[in-house]
């Protein structure tokens, strides 16, 4: 290996808990750190975690975090080697990955060429269908005569999904049933497409009825190896966001697995691709797969595949930036145990999932074996409204699928957000759903078994419950004095009972004898 | 020792008596054995009737915040409440329920007129906030009476966007 390839400082171009995550791998593999944050994130724990940091600009993601020119010369001027994106942000875009290298540094990610290519889902469909790989069926290039798209749209059947051209994470996404609907869904879609990714292209695609998301951890290095670290299972949504995802699937028999593993390969290998990537499939019920599209980049949702199969990602991904072979070959890696990964989002799931915002007073995660945290906050922080929602991410590895489950409802009930409120009670609900017990988790989850949450007598009866709780609790904390700053006279009384210690009775504290 | 609190926006009473060093809590017409530990700084088992159940809480401006099960509740003396804790879901007061922004963001489309008829769950505004359209839909089967913004309109949180007038039942 070229020992002049190797980093001496990375500078990580995000925010929030995947800032935090990359930040942590560097220091690990005794690589420096540094990072960029906006005038609202000041106080941010990207910031605490990295070495150097520089504010880039306003709170605004268009003047910070998407600001390509200030980031690069952040990174110039505290003479860093290489820069990772993260996800979301500047994570797909070729411009910076180009700018990166114009300016003498390493782009911790894929080749500009596959982050085009990906990045627009009418050519990455076309170039996967001459590829031989499979996609669903839909309309590439829409016509501007409404009348015509309309005409085109009956002939594939409906329910479609019109989508937007440069999207990704649901934005710009919609579903239409209805005929008539389908001018409202394409005037919202493009309205966000071009809000979110500065292009309002959106195009048709036919919606399968029962799919399952399930995509490929895909890693390829400039030595020629193509590696998959096996499937993820990202079929609960809200509104298209993935909520809970989970790695083995267990739509998949091993020689599917094996197969689709051998076709992501064959996906990143048609792009040239370099780096982590994921390549996305929709799973029919009768065991066919399309492919739907090829995330360039780091994702949310990496940890499960590292808790099941041993490998850091990220630092895989570090480690193909500086030149170096995969750490592994196919063979030499294994699917152990179950995992699955919520996503902590600041959002009231009381109040129609509205974001929410503000002070954080207490925040203590769950611990305990098989428990992961990937986080972006901390008691006394400030969760603002400019950037995700996300705040944290929750995983759990457990030998099997139901105590994996199990697990992770214990965990969710021990994840203490004060301040905001989050969508903790409703992801428990979520895990605790008979449904998803016996795995029939497909992508209208949500709809299909909660569509009234938390206005479902039995989420009401429950929440009516806990605030019982909540209102004893309460009475029985002001009652004891617990949590009151307890000020100490001179003669070393106190008037409140608070001290837990003053309950053990008449002890004597041993003196220096 | 009777405490009056409201939950939520939901008013409870507790009793807590004491005989000698247990408790009993009174709510509505349930008694219970109630014991608290605490087991950190912002910690403690609430037991209740025997049966465990952590709970982690802290006080700020008066107010007591808890998490119980995952869920997180508000504390406060009755007199504290400053009105708008009710949260941001359409109100509906004498008949009419007044639409607010939940967030500061902006107005993306106003779907409704003044006097159009509107229906349960009907989409009446769309406002982007934190780069997601929040569809604001109506609670209520009624007529629309008032709108207050346009599309393209930056609003802060609280403020009114339009008024339904609830149809006679």
């Amino acid at each position: 290996m070229d020992a002049s390839k190797k980093f001496g400082k990375v500078l990580v171009a995000n925010r929030g808990e995947i800032a935090v995550r990359i930040l942590k791998a560097c220091r690990e593999m005794g690589i420096a750190t540094a990072t960029v944050y906006s005038e609202a994130d000041v106080n941010a724990l990207h910031v605490q975690h990295a070495d150097e940091s520089v504010c880039v600009g306003p709170p605004s993601p268009l003047e910070s975090y998407l600001a390509i020119d200030k980031i690069i010369d952040a990174a110039k001027s505290l003479g860093c080697d290489a820069i990772h994106p993260g996800y979301g942000f500047l994570a797909e875009n070729s411009k910076f990955a180009n700018a990166i290298v114009d300016a003498g540094m390493v782009f911790i990610g894929p080749p500009d060429s596959a982050i085009k290519l990906m990045g627009n889902k009418i050519e990455s469909r076309e170039a996967m269908i001459k590829a031989g790989i499979p996609v669903t069926p839909g309309i590439e290039a829409l016509e501007d005569d409404f009348e015509t798209v309309a005409k085109e749209t009956e002939k594939i059947g409906y329910p479609i999904l019109v989508k937007a051209a440069s999207g990704g994470g649901g934005k710009g996404m919609r579903r239409v049933d209805d005929p008539s609907d389908l001018k409202a869904a394409m005037e919202g879609a493009s309205r966000e497409a071009a809000k979110a990714f500065a292009d309002p292209t959106v195009y048709i695609e036919k919606f399968i009825v029962n799919p399952r998301h399930i995509e490929f951890q895909v890693l390829a290095d400039d030595h020629g190896y193509v590696v998959h670290v096996f499937e993820r299972e990202c079929s609960i949504q809200r509104r298209h966001q993935k909520i809970v995802e989970e790695t083995p699937s267990v739509a998949l028999t091993p020689a599917i697995r094996q197969q689709m593993g051998e076709t992501a390969c064959e996906v990143a290998r048609a792009s040239d691709y370099r780096s982590a990537g994921t390549v996305e499939f929709l799973f029919a019920p009768d065991g066919t797969y399309y492919f739907l599209e090829m995330n360039t980049r780091i994702q949310v949702e990496h940890p499960i595949s590292e808790m099941t199969t041993g490998v850091d990602l990220v630092q895989e991904q570090i480690r193909i930036a500086m030149g170096e072979k995969i750490s592994f070959r196919q063979d030499e890696v294994s699917q152990r145990g179950h995992s699955i990964e919520v996503r902590i989002y600041a959002e009231d799931p009381s109040n129609n999932f509205l974001p929410q915002s503000g002070p954080l007073f207490l925040v203590h995660e769950p611990s305990g074996p098989g428990i992961r945290v990937d986080s972006g906050i901390f008691t006394g922080g400030e969760v603002t409204t400019y950037y995700d929602p996300i705040l944290s991410k929750l995983i759990v590895h457990a030998p099997d699928r139901k105590s994996a489950i199990n697990r992770m409802v214990r965990a969710l009930k021990d994840y203490t957000i004060i301040g905001i409120r989050t969508n903790i009670p409703f992801l428990i609900d979520v895990l605790k759903h008979p449904k998803f017990a016996v795995g029939e988790t497909y992508t209208d989850f949500i709809p299909r078994n909660m569509p009234e949450w938390p206005y479902d007598d039995s989420t009401m009866a429950e929440y009516a419950g806990m605030s019982e709780i909540a209102a004893i609790a309460a009475a029985v904390i002001e009652h004891s004095g617990l949590g009151r700053k307890v000020h100490y006279s001179e003669n070393g009384t106190n008037g409140l009972s608070y001290d837990p210690w003053e309950k053990i009775g008449p002890w004597e504290i041993a003196s220096g004898r | 020792m009777d405490y009056r609190y409201n939950i939520n926006s939901e008013e409870k009473d507790v009793r807590i008596d004491a005989s000698g060093s247990s408790l009993t809590a009174t709510l509505g017409e349930k008694i219970f054995d109630v014991e608290i530990v605490p087991t950190g700084e912002s910690s403690a088992i609430l037991k209740l009737n025997g049966k465990s159940i952590p709970v982690r809480y802290i006080r700020r401006n008066g107010e007591i915040h808890l998490m119980v099960e995952g869920w997180n509740f508000v504390a406060k003396e009755p007199m504290a409440d400053t009105g708008i804790s009710g949260g941001h879901e359409a109100d509906v007061v004498d008949g009419l329920q007044t639409i607010v922004a939940p967030m500061p963001g902006q107005v993306v489309k106003v779907n409704v007129k003044e006097g159009e008829k509107v229906t349960k769950k009907q989409c009446l505004v769309i406002v982007e906030a934190m780069k997601m359209e929040n569809e604001m839909n109506s609670a209520v089967d009624g007529t629309v009476t008032a709108v207050h913004v346009e599309a393209g309109q930056q609003v802060d949180a609280m403020q009114p966007l339009l008024e339904v007038t609830q149809s006679d039942k």
